[in-house]
């Protein structure tokens, strides 16, 4: 995967300089990363589609904010959230409208929006509901670390956060998770019983 | 307890698998779409900033239209247009036409529950200034957990035109959920643009809704609700080893060190070595240490403890402390401390000489759980819902009986006098709430070895303190954290929760109003002070006596919501705290 990153990172400076075909090249290789992250906040494929096209025109037209030597993928992802939910919002908003007018929170709430997920099997539906049940922000970071499968250091620099910090909101996430499940649950899931 | 770390592993397996089970659309290859549409662009240094750009705050923006929109120029009205405007909202409304403020009173409740005061001055105001002051209240209102906003905007001519006399209002719409128990039935409250103060122009009737007021200049101050400035840092912590000193880890792109050394009347800015920082700790005023790595988070950096024996003045790198970073640290003197690395089977280190020479002692616990240390013999562990407590400054740690089911590690006002809150006492893991299976507050007299329920508490109780534990009817959890006494009479509690099952759209919870909770008997009442903490946010809790507590509050990537909370009458009010300019 590292060696990947330097490839990228010299695409990046292609790109930059105006090689479209260098940026075709990145989209091509994290399209499949951004609709994952798209599809988890929106929840609706065609609208993950949209979001994440825009996402990469955004993402082109600020890559002279980019810093190099920093990878790329998370600095994507960043826009790519932050695109997803902000039509979230604006969905939302004309959903409201329409119907009654409900609360809106304004500290943005999860990326993950769970009950759009389709499951391969029935084994993981508990550990769903259970991620569910969890608070917005211990799903978000739970959804970038291993649903997405990013790295410490790439969900610190997607949340613009210290890793130290990421640490201990994913070891909080998850003791959360944790306490969450039933022992039966637990069994199904395989996970060794505590003590 | 190394079943205890493969379960934790297997924990991670299992989101892993849960993560690759997931169902992904199938989409089309964008490249082709995305390369025409650049190709028509190029690079841009700066993000254009257009009528779009309004709209993102739209729903802000609306209100102001409500109070100023004849002052718009109909231009931007067409931008503006209230959000409500579509539907009937509010008694006297006509569809499809805004809503007049002078048609609401406080009294009056409209359909979908929004509070209104009353008459707005019209303002006069142009858009540059609407859109500016819009932006200027997501800003501060970021800090609280508030569900709907309408602005107003005040406006008085005065020899300094315009900005200053801007304020806003802030109401919650009421639901089902937000008539629950613990949640104050309405917000509302004025804003002072510049100050961050609140204002509000009618004290009486807003006191009736919002408890007892206090005045304070022009307006008054309401003690249930806190605004302060917006920050440029994150505060991931605070501490005052002594009454007078005081630090506050502060953290843009690289951390700096807030201290002050006259109780909070002035803070200086200290900057620190190597750039980023999320754990220091100070014994008293001029003795600490941090933790330092370089800012950029490419790649696992090296992290460094350093020390410091000047108040932060100067640091000096004593110990590296490699990639892998710590997890916990703690000092419980100039030299006795504990270091523990992150992750499974990680190795836990213990100094004697203020952290330059280190080795590695073996606990039977990894990262994952938390410990604290009372004084350099003493010690507490929370495993899973069991107490391990060492008494030999963790050579030996025995599980301590009778506090199985306690999460929380207790804490010591002195050697002997100890407290901690526990939900479903007695069973492993906690209980199902119902009445048999409350949250309780425990007490020791003896140093730790006896425990007694002090105080409990089940859902609908007015215990001072909302119910620790997870899964009580109706889908709420709430959490009790950092209980702190500073004598054997006065407590503090950080207290929050969230709702799972009631969720707005788009899958956020709903969360309880959260704050602090003091006691000063020793734990038998509590009195809950609501500061709108949302559970999102990571708060640290300073006591100084029993009057006396500072209250710093993070937010996950977000700086502008972090804020400095002081209160010198025991948690009654909140005073916004400003350590940089």
């Amino acid at each position: 995967v590292r060696g990947a990153d330097l490839d990228g990172k010299s695409l990046v400076e292609r790109a930059r300089q105006g090689d479209t075909d260098a940026y075709a090249d990145l989209v091509r290789e994290h399209q499949k990363v951004a609709l994952r992250v798209a599809y988890l906040v929106t929840g609706d494929s065609s609208e993950a589609e949209d979001v994440i096209q825009e996402a990469f025109v955004k993402a082109y037209q600020t890559l002279s904010r980019f810093r190099p030597g920093n990878d790329f993928r998370p600095w994507l992802i960043r826009i790519v959230t932050n695109e997803a939910k902000s039509r979230q919002l604006s969905t939302r908003r004309r959903g409201l409208r329409e119907a009654t007018w409900g609360r809106r929170s304004l500290t943005g709430g999860a990326i993950l929006t769970p009950e759009n997920l389709v499951l391969a099997s029935e084994r993981h539906r508990y550990l769903l509901a259970a991620l569910r049940q969890l608070p917005s922000e211990d799903q978000t970071i739970i959804a970038y670390r291993y649903l997405l499968e990013l790295d410490e250091a790439e969900v610190a620099e997607v949340l613009g956060r210290p890793r130290g910090t990421v640490k201990s909101r994913l070891s909080r996430a998850l003791r959360r998770l944790r306490d969450s499940l039933t022992d039966q649950q637990i069994e199904v899931l395989g996970i060794g019983a505590l003590e | 307890m190394s079943t205890d770390d493969t379960s934790w592993q297997e924990m991670e397996r299992s989101l892993m698998e849960l993560g690759r089970d997931i169902v992904y659309p199938i989409a089309p290859d964008v490249t082709s779409r995305v390369r025409a549409r650049i190709v028509a662009t190029r690079p841009t240094m700066t993000p254009r900033v257009s009528v779009g750009r309004v709209g993102i705050y739209g729903t802000v923006a609306a209100v102001i239209v409500l109070a100023s929109v004849l002052a718009i120029s109909p231009s931007a009205r067409a931008t503006l247009m209230p959000w409500w405007s579509a539907g009937s909202m509010c008694p006297g409304q006509i569809a499809g036409q805004p809503l007049k403020l002078t048609e609401v009173t406080s009294s009056e409740f409209c359909d979908s529950g929004i509070v209104l005061t009353r008459p707005i001055q019209q303002a006069n105001v142009s858009k540059a200034d609407a859109v500016e002051t819009v932006k200027r209240a997501e800003r501060y209102l970021q800090h609280f957990v508030v569900y709907e906003v309408a602005l107003a905007v005040v406006h008085k001519q005065t020899s300094t035109p315009a900005r200053s006399w801007f304020a806003w209002v802030v109401v919650t719409a009421l639901n089902p959920v937000s008539r629950h128990p613990l949640y104050p039935e309405a917000d509302i409250f004025l804003v002072n643009a510049k100050s961050g103060r609140l204002i509000n122009p009618e004290p009486r009737r807003l006191a009736q809704l919002n408890g007892t007021t206090r005045k304070r200049r022009r307006g008054v101050v309401f003690p249930l609700f806190v605004a302060a400035p917006p920050s440029h840092y994150e505060y991931s912590g605070i501490q005052f080893p002594t009454q007078r000193d005081g630090f506050v880890l502060g953290t843009r792109t690289t951390s700096v060190l807030f201290v002050t050394e006259d109780a909070g009347r002035s803070w200086s800015k200290r900057s620190i070595p190597n750039g980023q920082s999320d754990w220091f700790q100070f014994v008293n005023g001029s003795v600490g240490w941090l933790e330092s790595g370089p800012p950029c988070r490419c790649n696992h950096p090296p992290t460094y403890l350093y020390r410091t024996t000047d108040g932060g003045v100067s640091w000096r790198r004593i110990f590296s402390i490699g990639k892998q970073g710590a997890y916990q640290t703690e000092f419980v003197s100039t030299a006795q401390g504990w270091l523990q690395y992150s992750g499974n089977y990680a190795p836990t280190l213990e100094t004697a000489d203020g952290g330059h020479i280190w080795h590695r002692v073996h606990w039977p616990f990894s990262s994952y759980h938390q410990w604290h240390f009372t004084n350099a013999r003493l010690g507490w562990a929370s495993v899973s819902g069991h107490m391990f407590t060492t008494a030999d400054g963790g050579r030996i740690w025995v599980p301590r009986a009778g506090l199985s089911g306690v999460y929380n590690l207790p804490s010591f006002a002195n050697a002997v006098d100890g407290w901690t809150v526990s939900v479903g006492l007695g069973v492993p893991g906690g209980c199902e709430p119902d009445s048999s299976c409350p949250s309780a507050l425990l007490r020791t007299r003896d140093g730790g070895r006896t425990w007694s329920v002090e105080h409990s508490a089940a859902e609908d109780s007015s215990a001072g303190y909302p119910p620790h534990g997870r899964y009580w009817p109706g889908g709420w959890s709430y959490y009790l954290d950092q209980p702190q006494f500073v004598d054997a009479r006065h407590g503090w509690m950080i207290f929050g929760g969230w709702n799972s099952r009631a969720s707005p759209p788009g899958g956020a919870n709903w969360y309880l109003n959260g704050g602090v909770t003091t006691t000063s008997d020793g734990g038998k009442t509590w009195h809950m002070h609501r500061l709108n903490l949302p559970a999102s946010a990571e708060a640290s809790l300073a006591t100084v006596s029993g009057k006396q507590a500072w209250l710093a509050v993070e937010n996950l990537g977000r700086a502008e919501k972090s804020f400095i909370l002081h209160t010198v009458d025991e948690g009654r009010h909140w005073e916004p705290i400003i350590v940089a300019q």
